[in-house]
C-alpha cells in the first residue's frame, strides 16, 4: 500500500474509532497499520472528538438528585470509606418576639415631628460616592447607546464563594476602548486584604497573557458600576475575567480565585 | 486555571470526589441523554462513566489533555460501547440538530462558569467556524448527538461515503487548528 493510501486508511479507521467504534476486523486492520506507523499519536483524533463533544455538553443541568445519590454510593464503594456523610438534622432556632420599644402615643408624635422636619430642612446633598455612581451609570448608558460595536455580556458565576448570588454584566466597545462592569451581589472586599482585578482576553494576544483591566473594590451592598481601565489597547475582546488578588493587584494572576467570567460571542 | 480534581482523587483526597461530580456531572449527563435517548439507559451509563473515572483517576495526565477532555473521552468510550452493544433507533419526534448546537455555542448565555471551560469553548467554536458547512454539520451530529455515520447520512440525505469523508477530514482539520503540535508522522509504506 502506498504511503498516502496507508495514512488515509489509518485516519479513516481512527476517525471511525473516535466517532462510532470499530468491529473486530476493523480493529485488527487498525492495529496492523499502527504497527507500521512510527510515533503516530493514536488518540489524537479521539481527543479532538472528546474536546468538541465536551464543549457542546458543558454548562448543562447537573445530575438529578436520585442519580447523584447512586453515583456517590458508587464512589464510596469503589474508593472506600465514607465520602458523603449523612446531613446533620437542621437546628431549629425559635424566633425572638420583637418588643415594642416605643409606646404608641410617643411613636405618633415622633412621626409627626419627623414629617415637619422634612418639610423645613433641605434634602441632604448626594454623597460624593452617590454622585460618582450616577455619572458612571450615565456614561455606561451613553456608551451602549452611541457605540455601534458595543457589546453587553452577562457575568457567569464560578464555583468561587465570592460569586455566590452574584450577577451583572460587562459593556465594552473595541472601537472606543471603553467599557463598564456592573455587579450585583458580588461579595464585598476589604481593600486592606484583597482587591478585585479585571483581565481582558484579546483575540490578538496569547490567552496566557490577558490585558490588565484594572483593580477595583466592591462596597457592602447594592449595585456597583466600575469603569474599565485597560492597561493596553484591546484589538478584539473575547472574554472578561474577574480575579481576587492581593491589595494593589498583580502583574500576572495565578487565577486561583476567579469568581466571574463573561465571554463575547460572534 | 482551576485545579484538576482527578489527581486529588487518585491521592485519596475524598472531598475532591464531590467536586468532580459537581464539575463534570452535567457534562456526562448531557452526553448520555443525547447519545442514548432513553433516560434509564442514560442513568446506568452515567454510573458506569463515573466508576471508570474513579478507577482511572491515576492515569490522567494534564500534559496529554485537559481534565475535561479526559472526562469526555472516557464518557464517549462508554457511550459508544453501549451503542454498539445495543444499537437503537432514535425516539420519534426527538430533535437532533447541528444548527441548535451551533446556536448554543454562539450564545454568550452558554458561557461555562469556569475560565478554562469558557476559553476552550471559544477555541472550539472558532475552529468549527473554519470547517465547511457540510463538514461541520456531520461533525456536530456525530459528536454532539452520538449519531452513527449511517444515521448522519440518513439525517442529512448525503451518501455514507461522503459523510465518512466529512467526518474524517473535519476531525483532521480540527486537530490541526486546536492542537497544531499534534503531528501525524508519516505512516511507513506497507509491502
Amino acid at each position: 500500500m502506498r504511503h498516502e493510501d496507508s495514512l488515509g486508511r489509518l485516519e479513516d479507521l481512527l476517525a471511525d474509532e473516535a466517532t462510532q467504534g470499530l468491529d473486530a476486523a476493523e480493529t485488527a486492520a487498525l492495529e496492523a497499520l499502527l504497527a507500521t506507523s512510527a510515533g503516530y499519536d493514536r488518540e489524537s483524533l479521539a481527543r479532538v472528538a472528546a474536546q468538541v463533544a465536551g464543549v457542546t455538553a458543558a454548562g448543562g443541568a447537573g445530575l438529578p438528585a436520585a442519580l447523584r445519590a447512586r453515583v456517590e454510593a458508587d464512589a464510596e464503594r469503589v474508593l472506600g470509606g465514607t465520602i458523603f456523610p449523612a446531613a446533620a438534622p437542621a437546628r431549629v432556632v425559635p424566633l425572638r418576639r420583637r418588643s415594642a420599644w416605643v409606646p404608641a402615643a410617643v411613636a405618633g408624635w415622633l412621626a409627626a415631628a419627623a414629617g415637619w422636619l422634612l418639610v423645613v430642612l433641605p434634602a441632604p446633598a448626594p454623597s460624593p460616592e452617590t454622585a460618582t455612581q450616577a455619572s458612571v451609570a450615565a456614561a455606561r448608558a451613553a456608551l451602549l447607546a452611541s457605540a455601534a460595536d458595543a457589546v453587553r455580556i452577562e457575568w457567569k458565576a464560578t464555583e468561587d464563594p465570592a460569586a455566590a448570588g452574584a450577577s451583572g454584566d460587562v459593556v465594552w466597545s473595541d472601537a472606543l476602548q471603553q467599557g463598564y462592569m456592573r455587579f450585583r451581589g458580588l461579595a464585598a472586599n476589604d481593600p486592606g486584604v484583597s482587591q478585585y482585578q479585571l483581565w481582558i482576553f484579546d483575540a490578538a494576544r496569547d490567552e496566557r497573557y490577558p490585558v490588565d483591566g484594572g483593580i477595583f473594590d466592591v462596597p457592602a451592598a447594592g449595585e456597583v458600576i466600575v469603569p474599565i481601565r485597560a492597561r493596553l489597547p484591546i484589538d478584539a475582546a473575547t472574554l472578561f475575567a474577574v480575579t481576587i488578588e492581593r491589595p494593589g493587584g498583580v502583574v500576572v494572576s495565578s487565577r486561583e480565585r476567579l469568581p466571574l467570567v463573561a465571554a463575547v460571542r460572534g | 486555571m482551576e485545579a484538576d480534581v482527578l489527581p486529588r482523587i487518585a491521592a485519596g483526597d475524598t472531598p475532591a470526589v464531590r467536586t468532580c461530580i459537581d464539575r463534570y456531572g452535567g457534562l456526562v449527563w448531557s452526553l448520555a441523554r443525547r447519545y442514548l435517548g432513553d433516560t434509564a439507559d442514560a442513568e446506568d451509563a452515567v454510573q458506569e462513566v463515573f466508576i471508570a473515572l474513579w478507577e482511572s483517576a491515576g492515569r490522567f495526565d494534564r500534559a496529554v489533555a485537559p481534565e475535561a477532555t479526559f472526562v469526555a473521552m472516557i464518557t464517549r468510550r462508554k457511550l459508544i460501547d453501549r451503542l454498539r452493544r445495543q444499537p437503537r433507533r432514535r425516539p420519534a419526534g426527538r430533535v437532533v440538530s447541528a444548527q441548535a448546537i451551533e446556536a448554543r455555542l454562539a450564545d454568550p448565555g452558554h458561557t461555562p462558569g469556569r475560565l478554562d471551560a469558557a476559553l476552550d469553548l471559544q477555541r472550539v467554536a472558532r475552529a468549527l467556524a473554519e470547517l465547511g458547512a457540510a463538514q461541520r454539520e456531520a461533525i456536530l451530529l456525530s459528536l454532539a448527538h452520538g449519531l452513527s455515520h449511517q444515521q448522519v447520512a440518513d439525517a442529512t440525505g448525503q451518501p455514507l461515503g461522503t459523510v465518512k469523508a466529512h467526518i474524517r477530514r473535519g476531525l483532521v482539520k480540527l486537530r490541526t487548528l486546536l492542537h497544531p503540535a499534534a503531528g501525524a508522522p508519516g505512516v511507513e509504506a506497507g509491502p
